[in-house]
């Protein structure tokens, strides 16, 4: 009796502390706070050196560019109020924009501007965009001039319309403005002293980044545009939790330990779906799934094969199943977010399976199985692939699916070391851009699938022209790449956010990265 | 003693030498490029030149290989290629979490194994048997992060009384890290213990049949008395081999478990390594993993003369 009354209280004690445990206040708050789900650590804390996604979404809140995308892809003003072009149009002159100030609160000056350019472009930069802004790539930087502390010269080897674009793209940093106080006394990247409506704070590596809200931010007149637009910190704290998995993220969702889980993939919603308290938003996304195929190769060197795999793929119904729905059939490399998604772009490939037959036939195609490499990364490309491999083979085509992880898929996209390849290209909001992945010479960079020099011509013109001029390049683009299908687009993917009822102001867009400025968590936190 | 300790970490030398060639060229044997994955799909291949040029992966293998052991004699396991820290730092860092982790779940679920091990054989073929058996085989039936997930959405998403995500070191807060640790212990306490249990109730099985477990009851000891001084010492000593084993192999292999309860442990640490193709990362984790079998295994070994008497240290 006495040692079952002991055990009693023992197993009361235990119970007691764990609940005391379990209800212990949390520390107190140091003001509002918005936690947002990002699925790995960041690579690091300098913009456009050592990326990934999640290191540029990170980064877009601490530090901002001269120019930056607007929700369409169109470029704006962002740290410089303007900018004129020279009659040769080889030289660009920004004017900044009063009243900026640094994170540190020195404000910021046309020679803070010309030291990160230096930075940037310096010998030993591994900036993103460097061989952008070089002879072989859109045009070289000649000169940099600060004639006064307001204003920024750039000097280019050749015109180049391009230039805004590439400057302030994101996976190159929004080639931000940093302050040189961003680096140690030893000349090493310390942390990032921007101009953002976030300053950063804190990096525990793989469990979080937390920013902290920089009161001295001057916003841009205006609302939540692209990344540019009126910045406004509606949270004290921004912390970006870092949860690889999508069924960890949720529960933490559904318990209220998080308030935003963003770019989940349409299969990981089944649970989260319809649950109460919890929001969806979604948008196209620029990033396009795609078929690469090796046109070199000697099964699939004759075009007629690849039309008729081509024609042999019903588009639409390989999207509703692949992305569950949330996609959209696009045959076009032009994302259909972009001003230049025209007439030309929004024809579909149509399935024609006796016209594939005949094509497969008239090839002399025997039934060689033709390897078509896919990944789980992300999860709708192998989807696809299954899909695919069943449609192909109704039309003749002998596809053999091979499944690799992410790293070693891409090193076979690197080296050009394959027959045909499921690959999700990651969004790029100017359809030069996407095309110029696909365009090149496959000697020198193997990855380009598509290398007549009528296509690297066109690519060309692509990016010196403007307006109507540059739509009838990109339409003969498109057509000459539907024609030659060097590869097959698919669908432009959505990014899928859920949140809890009480964020106000989250809005998904076309390039992916989040956009936390804006946001209120509505007490969530 | 002191001499044995020093002969095995002697002997085992040579295996973490072994170890050591076969890591690092069985790492670059993986189809990938670190500097690939790192720089990203718009890269150029000037770009990845240069970085491959900066990580030294521009060398011979066998100049890397020579450059990589010589600083593994002092000591330096090379930087992170991914995000630039020491990995000697990584390593400790994250064991730190491994280990608790690990070391809490397993002396939990030895502790069960013990028990329930014990009392099945002892109550062979009846009810009680049937029960801890079933119990023991429908956990090894359970994927663990399976069962994270069941306790992360009952115990976190319902009940609201543990957290669901996050980690606080022990160093800051050590009450506050038990609490973010209950669940990932829980986890695998429970999925370790079905072995456990298994191999502790064959064991005692066979101790019960032996000739000294029928004296020592015709000497009139009581029941328990024969069952923890006669029957438990010479039973356990196949389940403290198991135990080591499984220390051995948790350290390095809890990555389920960590990502599901967003836990910085080793073995995230690995599989990111792994995916990252980062050679540094991936090395290290499986050197130190090596390191641990060996001196859990010496551990056990030394732990072994305790429980059986037959067995000395020479």
């Amino acid at each position: 009796m006495r040692k079952a009354l002991s055990g009693l209280i023992l197993i009361a004690i235990v119970a007691g502390v764990c609940l005391a445990l379990a209800r212990r206040a949390p520390p107190r708050a140091e003001g509002s706070i918005l936690r947002v789900r990002i699925n790995a650590d960041i690579l690091s804390s300098d913009p456009g050196m050592k990326r990934d996604f999640n290191t540029d979404a990170v980064l877009m809140h601490v530090v901002e560019g001269l120019v930056a995308p607007r929700e369409d892809g169109t470029i704006v003003p962002m740290l410089a109020s303007g900018w004129t072009l020279s009659p040769d149009k080889r030289t660009y002159r920004f004017t900044l924009r009063p009243g900026i100030r640094f994170h540190n609160g020195a404000p910021l000056t046309s020679a803070d501007v010309k030291w990160s350019f230096d930075r940037y472009l310096g010998a030993d930069s591994h900036w993103r965009c460097k061989s952008d802004l070089s002879k072989k790539g859109i045009a070289a930087i000649t000169a940099m001039r600060t004639p006064d502390t307001h204003t920024f010269e750039v000097e280019l080897d050749r015109p180049a319309p391009m230039f805004l674009g590439t400057i302030a793209r994101i996976d190159c940093g929004s080639t931000a403005i940093t302050h040189r106080d961003s680096l140690g006394a030893d000349g090493k990247w310390k942390q990032p002293i921007g101009t953002g409506p976030f300053r950063w704070d804190t990096w525990r590596h793989n469990q979080y980044i937390e920013l902290r809200r920089f009161a001295d931010y001057r916003p841009l007149p205006g609302g939540t545009d692209g990344n540019a637009g009126g910045k406004h910190a509606l949270v004290d704290r921004l912390r970006f939790m870092v949860i690889p998995d999508s069924s960890s993220a949720a529960a933490a969702l559904l318990r209220g330990s998080l308030d935003l889980v963003e770019g989940l993939a349409p299969n990981e919603l089944g649970g989260i779906r319809g649950a109460k308290g919890i929001r969806i938003a979604s948008a196209l996304s620029a990033e396009e799934l795609s078929i690469l195929l090796q046109t070199g190769d000697p099964v699939l060197r004759d075009v007629r094969l690849r039309q008729a795999l081509a024609i042999s793929i019903d588009v639409a119904a390989v999207t509703r199943a692949a992305s569950r729905g949330w996609g959209r059939a696009n045959s076009s490399p032009i994302a259909v977010s972009s001003p230049y998604y025209g007439a030309q772009e929004r024809l579909l490939i149509q399935r024609d399976l006796a016209r594939a037959r005949a094509l497969v036939k008239a090839s002399g195609y025997k039934g060689e199985p033709i390897e078509l490499i896919a990944s789980h990364t992300p999860p709708d490309m192998y989807d696809a692939a299954i899909v695919i491999q069943a449609m192909a083979r109704e039309a003749g085509i002998n596809l053999q699916v091979v499944v690799l992880d992410w790293a070693s898929q891409f090193a076979r996209y690197s080296a050009g070391q394959y027959q045909a390849m499921i690959f999700q290209f990651s969004a790029r909001l100017d359809p030069s851009l996407m095309f110029g992945v696909l365009i090149g010479d496959r000697a020198t960079d193997p990855r380009k699938v598509w290398n007549t020099k009528d296509a690297i011509d066109l690519l060309h013109q692509s990016t010196v022209l403007d307006g109507a001029a540059r739509q009838a390049v990109l339409d003969t683009l498109d057509r000459d790449f539907r024609a030659q299908v060097p590869a097959i687009l698919l669908y432009n993917s959505r990014r899928i956010s859920v949140m809890r009822s009480s964020v106000r102001g989250f809005r998904p867009w076309q390039a992916g990265t989040q956009r936390l400025w804006n946001v209120d968590a509505g007490g969530a936190g | 003693m002191i001499g044995y300790i020093l002969r095995r970490l002697v002997l085992a030398l040579p295996t973490l030498f072994l170890v050591a060639i076969m890591v690092f060229f069985l790492v670059r044997l993986i189809p990938g490029d670190p500097a690939q994955v790192m720089l990203g799909e718009g890269a150029t291949p000037e770009a990845v030149a240069a970085l491959h040029k900066e990580l030294g992966l521009d060398q011979p293998i066998y100049t890397q290989f020579a450059i990589w052991f010589g600083h593994l004699l002092r000591g330096d396991l090379g930087t992170s290629i991914s995000t630039g820290e020491p990995v000697g730092r990584l390593l400790i860092d994250r064991a730190q979490t491994t280990g608790i982790v690990v070391l809490l779940s397993v002396g939990l679920a030895t502790l069960i194994a013990i028990g329930a091990g014990m009392v099945a054989a002892w109550r062979r073929g009846s009810l009680l048997d049937l029960a801890v058996m079933s119990g023991a085989s429908l956990i090894l039936a359970i994927p663990s992060f399976w069962l994270g997930l069941l306790l992360l959405l009952v115990f976190g998403v319902w009940l609201h009384w543990l957290p669901v995500v996050g980690y606080i070191p022990f160093s800051e807060d050590p009450l506050g890290a038990l609490l973010f640790l209950i669940l990932p212990i829980a986890t695998l306490t429970i999925s370790e213990s079905g072995v456990l249990i298994r191999m502790m109730r064959s064991s005692a099985i066979d101790v019960l049949r032996l000739d000294f477990v029928t004296h020592a009851r015709a000497k009139g000891l009581a029941e328990r008395t024969v069952l923890m001084r006669h029957v438990f010492p010479n039973a356990f000593a196949p389940t403290l081999t198991l135990v080591g084993l499984t220390i051995g192999r948790l350290f390095g292999g809890i990555a389920v478990i960590e990502t599901v309860f967003t836990l910085p442990g080793l073995g995230r640490l690995m599989v990111t390594g792994v995916l990252a193709r980062d050679y540094p990362v991936v090395q290290g984790c499986l050197l130190f993993t090596a390191l641990i079998f060996v001196l859990v295994n010496l551990l056990v070994d030394l732990l072994y003369p305790l429980f059986d008497p037959r067995v000395t240290v020479q």
